[in-house]
């Protein structure tokens, strides 16, 4: 009689133990669940310059365009002149945009270009100060590899920095763009 | 023979009178309306392209943006005699026990100006939208179609497409900026950042534009 009490409590103890490995089990498997993702495929968001970039962006080339005088501008606000076409194309292989993007030299302020795609940063361009145009901007690391071939909508985020203090202005401009991704 | 000369005279002096009235004619200004019996043809002049010359359907946009410094002071005023005392639990100025406070925004001159020029073969919308920082609290912003009290708040605009008009007739669309709410009062020193203005561009030929 002792004897099958004992038994059954020790089934008991056994059944508990499994149950308790498996929860541990299942535990172990949502951790690395989550550790993967943060690792691999967690967005790690915009991080949009409070200070214009030092350096020219590399893709940068002076715009050929006549001679016009700077807009007027108030102390301590802004005036710039922007000049795009919204058609964009990516080209999954060589991880590059090819659009077209000018900063003409009226404007008073220098210009940092984003590239969204349904709000995801696809590329950013290093400083373009006026008389500058870009006509490609390099994809962002990893940034290829989420997309397929075909058609996005998505915007130009156009960022103005103050030429002397290097700061970000006050306004910024969103230009919705059409991008068809090529391989 | 006598009698000859003299009317030969008369005659050239009569003849040479006669040129100097025409030339007189000549330097006159003419009057600037017209003769009863004259008649006026205007010559008009016309742009065309050749039907055989094809022009690009490809929009080129071109948009010039200006704004002011939108420094905005908020200025509070004691509605009593009551003087604005130091409260040192929210570290701010209130009016005095039973006083009653109010408070206005205001801005240099145009400073709150912001002006959209197109120099685009396309009709073009703009759309504003204001994004607050910590600061902003309680404090809203808005575009506004005038600078006075009656202006009305607007979210979007159009500005009509260049062609057809010269660069320094180019189109534009011009918005004030405003706020409403109380500052808090421990902004005293400098200017704080309150909010972000976003000016959204589309071709309003591809949105339901009016």
């Amino acid at each position: 009689m002792a004897n099958a009490k004992r038994l059954a409590t020790d089934e008991k103890k056994e059944k508990r133990s499994r149950w308790l490995i498996l929860l541990l089990l299942l535990l172990l498997l949502i951790a690395i669940g989550v550790t993967l993702w943060a690792l691999f495929f967690r967005d790690r968001g915009t991080l949009t310059p409070d200070y214009a970039p030092h350096d020219e962006d590399k893709h940068a080339q002076t715009l050929d365009e006549p001679q016009e005088d700077k807009l007027a501008q108030s102390e301590g606000g802004g005036a710039v002149s922007l000049t795009y076409t919204t058609g964009v194309t990516i080209d999954i292989s060589d991880e590059q945009a090819t659009l077209y993007f000018a900063n003409p030299s009226k404007s008073n302020q220098d210009i940092v270009l984003q590239l969204m795609v349904q709000d995801v940063l696809m590329a950013q361009s290093g400083r373009l100060s006026p008389g500058k145009q870009l006509g490609t901007l390099d994809l962002l690391d990893g940034m290829a590899e989420r997309l397929e071939t075909g058609g996005y909508s998505g915007k130009f985020v156009v960022l103005f920095y103050q030429p002397d203090t290097h700061e970000k202005t006050i306004l910024n401009t969103e230009i919705p763009v059409e991008i068809t991704v090529v391989e | 023979m006598k009698m000859k000369k003299i009317g030969a005279l008369v005659l050239a002096l009569v003849m040479a009178l006669s040129l100097t009235v025409t030339a007189f004619a000549d330097a006159t200004i003419s009057s600037v309306e017209a003769d009863s019996n004259s008649a006026s043809t205007e010559v008009k002049g016309k742009f065309a392209v050749d039907e055989s010359t094809t022009v690009s359907s490809d929009k080129k946009y071109k948009v010039d943006i200006a704004w002011g410094d939108m420094q905005f002071t908020y200025t509070m005023t004691s509605t009593s005699t009551a003087a604005l005392v130091w409260d040192p639990e929210t570290h701010t100025y209130k009016g005095e026990e039973g006083s009653t406070t109010s408070g206005a925004w205001t801005c240099d001159t145009n400073e709150n100006k912001v002006t959209l020029t197109n120099h685009s073969n396309a009709k073009m919308k703009a759309a504003f939208t204001f994004t607050a920082d910590d600061k902003a609290g309680g404090i809203t912003a808005s575009m506004n179609d005038g600078n006075t009290n009656t202006a009305n708040a607007i979210t979007e605009g159009y500005i009509a497409t260049a062609v057809g008009t010269t660069t320094e007739n180019a189109p534009t669309l011009i918005g004030y900026v405003k706020l409403a709410g109380d500052l808090d009062s421990r902004y005293t020193t400098e200017f704080v950042k309150l909010f972000t203005l976003t000016v959204t561009l589309t071709d309003a030929d591809s949105t339901s534009g009016s």
